[in-house]
């Protein structure tokens, strides 16, 4: 077990310095860890590191971390081995709220949203989008005691959402359209300075509350009349894991965009790795794995020796595909998690 | 009625989901440390309501239940998890999860949310693992154990909860005979060790007579309550079969299919190969009687250390034959023939 932390954050570390090495520019390794260390000599290239790969870096390990832990909680909450971070809907509060925000206003004719303002506002629509569905969530889940009608539920909020965000889009302009198609795309880099705070301090946040759970998720796992007999107070133990989760998810939505299958796939290929349930050991696992798919997922999308990038959320997709189906062969009679 | 070993007390208590729509009549009914109380009732009489209104995962419609003396609806949360658990029906099938984490958890109750497990937890999740004897799997998968080693596991879970009442649904519904009868054992023996409650629904009502301290009767009409041999008396277990083919030997303490038998024959012999060639005539619908008052006639004698069965018609010998296997068969051969002759 502790050798497999270890290797894991070997690995972890490894793809972090070299996603640091990776961009448009060549710049040499010593240079790179001369200017880490605060002796960098060229501007340029301090800039480069300092104020885009840093963040990007930073911004990768935050996602794939807020995105593995959301996915696992929402896997045990629901006791369903394909839930995932957006099966409350999270992502798509966050679309409908980006598209009111990009395409709503803007057929209203009001304000031109241009530079930083942009993409805070995009953050902040977001972020307002996935807490009103959580709120909806939260209020639901007060008065329904069974977890399947939550997840049905869920998924109609989201799919109502998604709904919306087609008429919006249907009467938008062009650039508009385009603006939010490629914030559907998700993006690592759009995330610098002020925004790097903020997101780093939600994601802590969230992942506070599920550290506070960890115990609390391994009575669920087992079930409403486990969790019952064993006193725990289900309705508040949901209620924390939800506002955690949307903590989470809502934030890597808000400035990342919504990526998928990253939340799906990492927690199955921790339990592979650590062939257990114990979320003691699952929540730091998914966290270092969960750190490690999303560095790889940069790494690949910057296609290295090329001068294109490909869209993050089809190089997670097209990396987490393969592992949801490798799950749903093994796992047929989807019993538990 | 209560004492002060009672440990569970039931008063005019109605069973249901709707107000004003009662599942079940009222009914008064206590239980004592150191019981193994069977509850015994047709399919969809509410036992599993019962158990569940009991565990806290659904409130009754009108009456009162007393825990430790306590009122159920006084007690909190906390204090219920350290009084009662609750095993479900289901199997426990979560991949990957080890027997000693899942028996872990069992000590929620003291530990809290937070909380980690201390020395003293984790001796009682080892206690409770050997209480059961499958401590040499503590370290099994939960879903790569047999059902009874996984039923085991669900007991030893209520166990590291150390409560004074256990609660059970169908515990020995997936398990075969031996592990059925090992169970029942294992309850029986547990609730008087331990000085615990234990309630379970099951439908083996050979293993409760033979086993339970108690047995809590759910008839549609009503509750009846009291030591199975009390009931065996009182002509109760009847009252379970109405409507049925199904009968209550007595005697025997057995539970058979009721026959009208149709034909008639006499038998001879002694020791255990009567007994068994009673039994055999009986299931094939035959009246025993008197060797006068009949035609046909099985006649068991020994030669040469070996049982031999004689099938004889009006005195004369038609069939020999070593096993009862064979007399079964003969007869029905014997029984086509007279039905072509008529």
């Amino acid at each position: 077990m502790v050798f497999l932390f270890f290797s894991l954050s070997i690995i972890m570390l490894a793809l972090l310095v070299f996603d640091l090495l990776l961009g448009s520019v060549n710049i040499p390794m010593l240079e790179v860890i001369r200017i880490l260390s605060g002796s960098g000599s060229s501007e340029v290239w301090n800039t480069i590191v300092m104020e885009f790969r840093v963040p990007k870096t930073i911004a990768a390990v935050l996602a794939g971390s807020a995105l593995s832990v959301s996915g696992l909680q929402m896997q045990t909450v629901f006791r369903n081995p394909l839930a995932g971070p957006y099966v409350l809907g999270i992502s798509s509060g966050a679309s409908l709220g980006v598209a009111i925000m990009v395409l709503g206003i803007s057929a209203l004719g009001v304000g031109n949203i241009t530079g930083l303002f942009t993409s805070f506002s995009i953050a902040g629509a977001a972020w307002i989008g996935s807490f009103l569905v959580l709120l909806i969530i939260l209020t639901v889940s007060v008065r329904v005691k069974d977890i399947m009608t939550i997840l049905i539920l869920g998924m109609m909020f989201g799919s109502a959402a998604s709904a919306l965000v087609s008429v919006l889009q249907y009467f938008s302009n062009e650039s508009m359209l385009r603006a939010f198609v490629i914030w559907t795309m998700g993006s690592l880099s759009s995330v610098a300075g002020m925004q790097l705070w903020v997101f780093a301090a939600a994601t802590a946040l969230g992942l506070l509350l599920s550290i506070f759970s960890i115990r609390v998720l391994n009575v669920m796992l087992l079930g409403e009349s486990y969790s019952r007999s064993v006193g725990l107070n289900i309705t508040m133990a949901r209620a924390i894991i939800f506002v955690s989760t949307s903590l989470l998810a809502g934030s890597v939505t808000a400035f990342c965009g919504p990526i998928g299958f990253i939340g799906i796939a990492v927690p199955h290929v921790a339990r592979m790795i650590f062939r257990t349930s114990n979320h003691m050991v699952l929540l730091p696992g998914v966290i270092i794995i969960g750190s490690l798919v999303m560095l790889l997922c940069d790494i690949v999308s910057q296609l290295p020796g090329l001068d294109i990038t490909l869209p993050l959320n089809s190089v997670a997709a097209l990396l987490g595909i393969p592992i949801v189906i490798y799950v749903v062969f093994k796992n047929q009679k989807f019993a538990g998690v | 009625m209560q004492g002060s070993n009672t440990t569970i007390s039931i008063k005019d208590v109605e069973l249901g989901y709707t107000p004003n729509n009662p599942i079940y009549p009222k009914f008064t009914v206590s239980g004592d440390a150191q019981e193994l109380i069977a509850l015994v009732g047709r399919n969809g009489v509410g036992k599993s309501t019962l158990l569940r209104a009991l565990a806290g995962l659904h409130s009754t419609l009108s009456g009162q239940i007393q825990i430790m003396s306590i009122p159920y609806s006084e007690l909190t949360r906390h204090q219920r998890a350290r009084f009662i658990s609750f095993v479900p029906a289901e199997p426990v099938r979560v991949p990957n999860l080890q027997i000693k984490n899942f028996v872990a958890v069992g000590r929620f109750p003291y530990s809290g949310w937070t909380g980690g497990l201390s020395q003293n937890d984790w001796e009682m999740v080892d206690a409770s693992l050997r209480m059961v004897g499958i401590e040499h799997l503590a370290n099994r998968d939960i879903t790569a154990i047999s059902d009874g080693e996984r039923q085991r596991a669900m007991i030893a879970f209520a166990l590291a909860q150390d409560t004074k009442i256990i609660l059970m649904d169908e515990p020995t519904a997936f398990l075969d005979l031996p592990n059925k009868f090992e169970m029942v054992r294992l309850l029986s023996q547990l609730a008087r060790k331990q000085c615990k409650t234990i309630i379970y629904s099951t439908h083996d009502l050979q293993g409760a007579m033979g086993e339970a301290d108690m047995v809590w009767m759910m008839l549609p009409t009503g509750f009846i309550s009291g030591a199975p041999e009390d009931l065996a008396i009182n002509q109760h277990f009847q009252h379970l079969l109405i409507n049925t083919d199904v009968m209550f030997d007595s005697q025997t303490g057995l539970f058979k299919n009721y026959r009208i038998p149709n034909k008639d024959i006499a038998l001879e012999g002694q020791g255990d190969s009567l007994i068994w060639t009673r039994r055999l005539l009986e299931r094939l619908g035959y009246n025993i009687v008197r060797k006068e008052a009949v035609n046909l006639m099985v006649s068991i004698s020994m030669e040469n250390n070996t049982c031999i069965w004689e099938i004889a018609t009006k005195g004369n010998l038609i069939s020999r034959v070593d096993n009862l296997t064979d007399l079964g068969r003969r007869l029905k051969q014997i029984e086509n023939l007279k039905k072509v002759d008529e």
